[in-house]
């Protein structure tokens, strides 16, 4: 199990907390908790493999949040985080991210915006209807519409 | 809504990122285990992210996979040991314990302690990753088979539907429609007469449940005369004629005993209906 899929999940956790350091521990953390909760999964609810990458997105959103990354955060010298993540998840110069593939950046702008603060950055849908100020149904039908490209960029990619 | 509004509304992509109310995810759940395009879609949804998450993978560092399993195992030899675990695999516990006794009697004290701690926590390890894989596996099967009888059912009632559809579009046949008496308002039922075979078919499923011994009777009315036109069950609904019925100005239908009766039990009689 560990070998099918720590690659896909050590790559989604590593676009979020933006760091391999971090990234190491949290990745720690995602495994024990798959590993403590399988009992829980339920195949009705959806496929395996989307559930574990839930629990990584998750359990790496929540350390983005937590109060001491957070902290960290604001010694550092970009002030507006949130923000600038955005720049950086989608064009990483960072060493950390040599040899990242990148598929989103074959989206639109808007489409690349809405899937990192809804996927990458667990913003809620009210969030990014505020942040983005467009109606909540749009940012539905607006995340509907992302996917459906990205599928068509990843059948191209494979 | 639609199922094609319903599936563009963006509600799956929602529930698939953890975004959806609980409301509007007990809602999804329930129309998936009906609606076979929108799981189609949940499931096509999930296929997406697990692409994308596919193609970003990122090699992790080589020694991370033991760090984890260490993590593991530490958690598991803090936690108290489950003895549920072990009974449920009742033909590998047996060897485990063979194993340890011999293991006990050459080695010196302190050394098959540690084995046996060792071999302990592999040993859990490899249980619960077979219960894993186990469980996981005849929940598919699970839904496997309660989707297979689901499709069966959803089969039976479409194909009642294409047999009524069927009745309704052919001018040969004549409906009469049935309504509830005195007692009975409730109760409908509808005759189905075909004018050239003389055949009469009966959709009756509105009607309550006949009791143990008990069946309903459909009478055709002669002439001023109730003539017996077959009796009634759920399975001949709809699809499977009832008798042969030259001449009616009417049809009631009365809950008699099984095998039905001569002359109708007036005081039974559900519903009724002119042609």
């Amino acid at each position: 199990m560990y070998d099918h899929y720590a690659g896909a999940l050590y790559g989604v956790v590593l676009r979020i907390v933006q760091s391999k350091e971090y990234t190491e521990e949290i990745i720690q953390d995602v495994f024990v908790k798959i590993w403590n909760a399988a009992h829980q999964y339920d195949s009705s609810k959806g496929r395996f493999y989307t559930w574990m990458i839930n629990i990584a997105r998750n359990t790496a959103i929540d350390y983005l949040k937590s109060k001491g990354f957070q902290n960290e955060l604001k010694n550092q010298p970009l002030p507006d985080f949130v923000y600038n993540s955005t720049e950086l998840s989608t064009t990483n110069n960072s060493s950390d991210f040599i040899g990242f593939n990148n598929v989103l950046k074959g989206l639109e702008v808007d489409k690349q915006e809405l899937i990192d603060l809804a996927y990458y950055q667990g913003y809620t849908q009210s969030e990014i209807s505020d942040k983005l100020k467009i109606p909540l149904g749009t940012v539905k039908t607006k995340m509907r519409n992302a996917l459906m490209k990205l599928k068509d960029l990843l059948k191209d990619y494979q | 809504m639609n199922t094609k509004e319903y599936i563009s509304s963006g509600i799956i992509e929602s529930y698939i990122l953890g975004l959806a109310s609980p409301e509007e995810a007990g809602i999804l759940e329930c129309v998936m285990k009906n609606n076979a395009e929108v799981k189609a879609a949940f499931e096509e949804a999930q296929k997406t992210l697990e692409d994308l998450a596919t193609s970003q993978a990122v090699a992790p560092p080589a020694d991370l996979k033991s760090k984890i399993w260490n993590k593991i195992q530490q958690e598991q030899t803090t936690e108290e040991v489950q003895p549920a675990v072990i009974r449920d695999i009742p033909h590998v516990k047996p060897q485990q314990d063979i194993k340890l006794q011999q293991d006990i009697k050459p080695q010196s004290k302190s050394s098959w302690k540690t084995y046996a701690v060792a071999a302990s926590v592999l040993f859990l390890i490899s249980a619960a990753g077979n219960l894993f894989w186990m469980s996981d596996q005849s929940k598919t099967k699970d839904e496997i088979a309660k989707m297979q009888t689901e499709k069966k059912a959803q089969d039976l009632a479409m194909q009642k539907m294409n047999q009524k559809m069927e009745m309704f579009s052919n001018p040969d046949i004549q409906m009469v429609m049935l309504k509830g008496v005195e007692k009975h308002t409730d109760s409908k039922a509808m005759v189905f007469w075909d004018k050239k075979t003389k055949e009469v078919y009966l959709n009756a499923e509105s009607l309550p449940k006949a009791p143990e011994g008990m069946q309903y009777q459909l009478w055709a009315i002669a002439d001023g005369k109730p003539v017996s036109a077959g009796m009634y069950t759920e399975e001949k609904d709809s699809k499977t004629a009832l008798s042969h019925i030259p001449k009616a100005q009417a049809f009631a239908i009365t809950l008699e005993k099984q095998g039905g009766s001569t002359v109708p039990t007036m005081e039974n009689m559900y519903v009724m209906g002119e042609i």
